[in-house]
C-alpha cells in the first residue's frame, strides 16, 4: 500500500484570494441562479415533453423505460432553480422506478406512466399544496414497492 | 448544526483552478452559475468524456466537480482512471461528484471510485459552499492499494461536514461548540486533576 499526503491546494487558493464574505457569496451565487431562471424552465419543459418517447421511435418497454430514466435524471436539480421543487422529488422517484423495474424480467411501463402523469400536472397547473403532497405520497408508494432503495 | 456558513466566514473562489465536468449543458450552467457567484474566474469546462480525460491528464486543478452518470458508463471509470494512471499531482486532485441518480449497480462503482465526496442533486449553493468548505479543511492521505486508489476513507478523525449524519456513534462534527456555563477557574481544575490521578493511581 502507497500512502501520500499530497498538498490541499484548495485550502491554499481559498487563503490566497481577496476575503469576500460567504454571505455575499452566497447572495451572488443565488442571483446568478435566478438569472438562468427561464433557460432552466425551458429546458425543463423539454425534458418533461420528451419523458415518453414519441410512438414512432418508442421501442420495446425497457427501452422506453430506459429513455424515461435518463430524462428523469436530468431533471432533477431543475426543480430547484425553477421554483418547481416537487419535480425534483418526482423525477427522482422515477429515476429509482426505473432502475428497480429495469431488474425485473418483463418491465412494466405503468408505474413510470403514473410519474409522468403526476409530473405534468405539477408543472401545468398551479396544484394547492394538499394536492401536490398526496401526489407526491402516492408517487412515494410507487417507489417503495417498485425502485431500490435511495441512492446515492 | 446549521447547515449555512456563518455570516463572518470568508469565502472566494477567486484563485481556485476549477474544472467543471457534466454532460448535461444546463446541469453545468446551474453549476458553474453557483462557482461564479462564489468568486471562481478560473473554471475550465468539459461536456464530454473525451474532453474530460484529456484536461484531467493535462490541467492542474484544485478542484473537480463532476456528474458521472451524465458521461455513461465510461464517466464511472473516470475517477479511478485518474487516480491510478495519472501522475501526482494531477491524480490527486479533489474531486466533488455531483448527481442526481445513480442506477444501483452502479452505487459500489462510484462509492469506490476515488472521489473525496458524493453530493445529491438538487444542491443548494449553501450545501455546495459547506462541502467546499470542508474539503478544503480536509487533510486526509491519499491511499493506493491493488483495489482502491483515492483520499482515505476511514473517517474516524476526519469530522463529518455540516448537515451530513454519520454512522458511528464515534464520529465527530465539524463545529467547534459554545461551551454551557462560565470558565472554570484554577482551583477546580486542580481538583479534578488530582481527583483523576488518584484514581488512576487506586487502578
Amino acid at each position: 500500500m502507497k500512502i501520500y499526503h499530497p498538498k490541499n491546494t484548495l485550502r491554499e487558493a481559498l487563503v490566497a484570494a481577496e476575503p469576500m464574505l460567504a454571505q455575499t457569496a452566497l447572495g451572488r451565487a443565488e442571483t446568478g441562479l435566478r438569472s438562468i431562471r427561464a433557460e432552466c424552465l425551458a429546458h425543463l419543459d423539454e425534458l418533461m415533453s420528451d419523458l415518453d418517447p414519441a410512438p414512432q421511435s418508442r421501442g420495446d418497454v425497457a427501452s422506453r423505460v430506459r429513455h424515461a430514466y435518463e430524462r428523469a435524471r436530468r431533471i432533477i436539480g431543475l426543480g430547484a432553480v425553477t421554483d418547481y421543487p416537487q419535480l425534483d422529488r418526482a423525477a427522482l422517484s422515477l429515476c429509482e422506478v426505473a432502475d428497480g423495474i429495469l431488474s425485473y424480467p418483463q418491465p412494466d411501463w405503468a408505474p413510470i406512466r403514473a410519474h409522468i402523469d403526476a409530473m405534468r400536472l405539477m408543472r401545468a397547473h398551479e396544484l394547492p399544496a394538499e394536492a401536490t403532497r398526496e401526489l407526491l405520497a402516492s408517487l412515494e408508494t410507487l417507489r417503495a414497492r417498485f425502485g431500490f432503495a435511495s441512492a446515492p | 448544526m446549521s447547515g449555512t456558513p456563518s455570516s463572518k466566514a470568508l469565502f472566494n473562489l477567486q484563485r481556485t483552478n476549477i474544472l467543471l465536468a457534466d454532460g448535461d449543458a444546463m446541469g453545468q450552467s446551474i453549476l458553474a452559475q453557483m462557482l461564479a457567484g462564489f468568486g471562481a474566474r478560473n473554471i475550465a469546462r468539459a461536456e464530454d468524456i473525451t474532453e474530460l480525460r484529456r484536461q484531467l491528464a493535462a490541467g492542474t486543478f484544485d478542484l473537480v466537480i463532476m456528474d458521472p452518470s451524465s458521461f455513461g458508463p465510461e464517466g464511472y471509470d473516470t475517477i479511478p482512471w485518474l487516480r491510478r494512471t495519472i501522475p501526482p499531482p494531477r491524480a490527486h486532485a479533489p474531486i466533488i461528484v455531483v448527481t442526481g441518480h445513480t442506477e444501483h449497480s452502479r452505487v459500489g462503482q462510484l462509492r469506490d471510485g476515488g472521489a473525496n465526496f458524493i453530493v445529491s442533486k438538487p444542491l443548494s449553493a449553501a450545501v455546495m459552499m459547506e462541502r467546499l468548505l470542508w474539503l478544503a479543511r480536509e487533510n486526509r492521505p491519499y491511499i493506493e492499494t491493488n483495489g482502491y486508489a483515492g483520499p482515505d476513507r476511514r473517517w474516524h478523525d476526519a469530522p463529518l461536514p455540516a448537515g451530513v449524519e454519520g454512522r458511528r456513534q464515534k464520529d465527530r462534527e465539524l463545529a467547534v461548540r459554545i461551551a454551557a456555563g462560565g470558565d472554570m477557574n484554577q482551583a477546580d481544575i486542580d481538583l479534578i486533576m488530582t481527583a483523576s490521578m488518584s484514581m488512576g493511581s487506586a487502578a
